[in-house]
């Protein structure tokens, strides 16, 4: 026997050695992977096809990104949620998603611009998905976003609150009595 | 599903071909299919648990950017490895080696505890099992990057020997001899240490 074989022999005994030692998968939770995963591949198929090529299963996905990517601006998360939420609502939101995305760019600063029932669709076309395993954190989060958009409502309905709302002060008038 | 080991099959070719469509739904085929052995091979190469999953996450956005430059000619794992392989060194190179050390350690007991425990059911193996998977890391640790990058590469990756040495840019005569010389060292500190 050479050398070689002989170390090839000793290579091949040493590796099933290792074998028996270390198993070759190991366990791992692949949700928050593979909801990256889908996101990544959503967001690089909608790059690359104009609106009206959207397949409805993927239109669903993408609006799965969309709520996953509201929960992130809800929360805080940055700039990287709104950039998703602004992607995905530029291409299947159409012109609907103009308007919701006025809104969500000043989420972080509490309370919105008054666009309440763009707002309130969004979040409607949001929690509209049956497909997907329902998500108890994230319902919770939906539900306190639409609570605010509930009093965003309100605000505007009441005209920004008594204290804000000032009477238009009519210049026609003044200007007439100066008699200029 | 399981993932193809040496040859393409049917099955196999229609996710590669899906997931070049960008299928999301393909991906986590691709997903269930390698997660567990790249998990493997990062927690053995870099020993930090969370670090592992992170950079399994990191490996598959990876392959959904470049699936469109994948040639099927090649093997896919060899490939998605390779992806991982490059993280690995990536992650090397910024973080200085003494810190994994400290994190395998800490981290390959608790995890294998409850990895054995999953597949034994608990029972007294696990505790022997559990012991020795901790040496294991330990003597893994121990070894120059470039024999533990080899051996768990074939480990795991069931690499060729000639992958290796094409994805490593080593004479495969190299390769080899790093092979034997990282097993032979393991074992001997692993007798050593029983």
């Amino acid at each position: 026997m050479t050398d070689e074989h002989r170390q090839r022999d000793e290579l091949e005994r040493d590796e099933q050695w290792f074998a028996g030692f270390c198993e070759r998968t190991a366990e791992i939770d692949t949700t928050r992977i593979k909801r990256s995963v889908r996101i990544a591949a959503d967001e690089l198929w909608l790059a690359g096809h104009a609106p009206h090529d959207v397949p409805a299963g993927l239109a669903a996905r993408a609006r799965q990104a969309v709520r996953g990517a509201l929960t992130e601006e809800l929360s805080g998360a940055g700039n990287r949620g709104r950039t998703r939420v602004i992607r995905a609502w530029a291409w299947v939101g159409g012109g609907l998603a103009a308007a919701a995305m006025i809104g969500l760019a000043v989420i972080g600063a509490g309370y919105l611009a008054p666009t309440a029932d763009s707002y309130d669709e969004t979040i409607n076309y949001a929690l509209a998905f049956e497909e997907y395993p329902d998500d108890d954190e994230l319902d919770q989060e939906l539900s306190e976003l639409r609570d605010a958009f509930s009093e965003l409502d309100q605000a505007v309905a009441q005209g920004w609150g008594d204290e804000s709302w000032e009477e238009p002060v009519d210049e026609t008038s003044d200007q007439a009595e100066d008699g200029v | 599903m399981n993932g193809p080991r040496s040859e393409i099959s049917e099955d196999w070719a229609s996710v590669l071909r899906r997931a070049k469509c960008l299928d999301a739904a393909a991906f986590e085929e691709i997903v269930d299919a390698y997660s567990g052995r790249l998990y493997g091979f990062f927690q053995r190469m870099l020993g930090g648990r969370e670090e592992a999953e992170d950079l399994v996450q990191e490996v598959f956005i990876r392959v959904v950017k470049a699936i469109g430059e994948y040639r099927e000619e090649g093997r896919f794992e060899a490939w998605l490895f390779r992806i991982a392989g490059n993280l690995v060194r990536d992650r090397l190179r910024r973080e200085p080696r003494e810190s994994t050390l400290g994190k395998a350690e800490q981290d390959s007991t608790t995890h294998l505890e409850s990895r054995t425990d999953r597949y034994t059911g608990g029972v007294p193996e696990t505790m022997e099992r559990r012991e020795d998977a901790d040496r294991l890391q330990k003597c893994l640790a121990k070894l120059p990057t470039v024999e533990r990058e080899v051996i768990l590469m074939r480990h795991y990756g069931e690499l060729s020997f000639a992958e290796i040495a094409e994805y490593t840019s080593a004479p495969l005569g190299t390769v080899l001899a790093r092979a034997h010389r990282g097993l032979a060292k393991l074992r001997q500190w692993m007798e050593l240490t029983t």
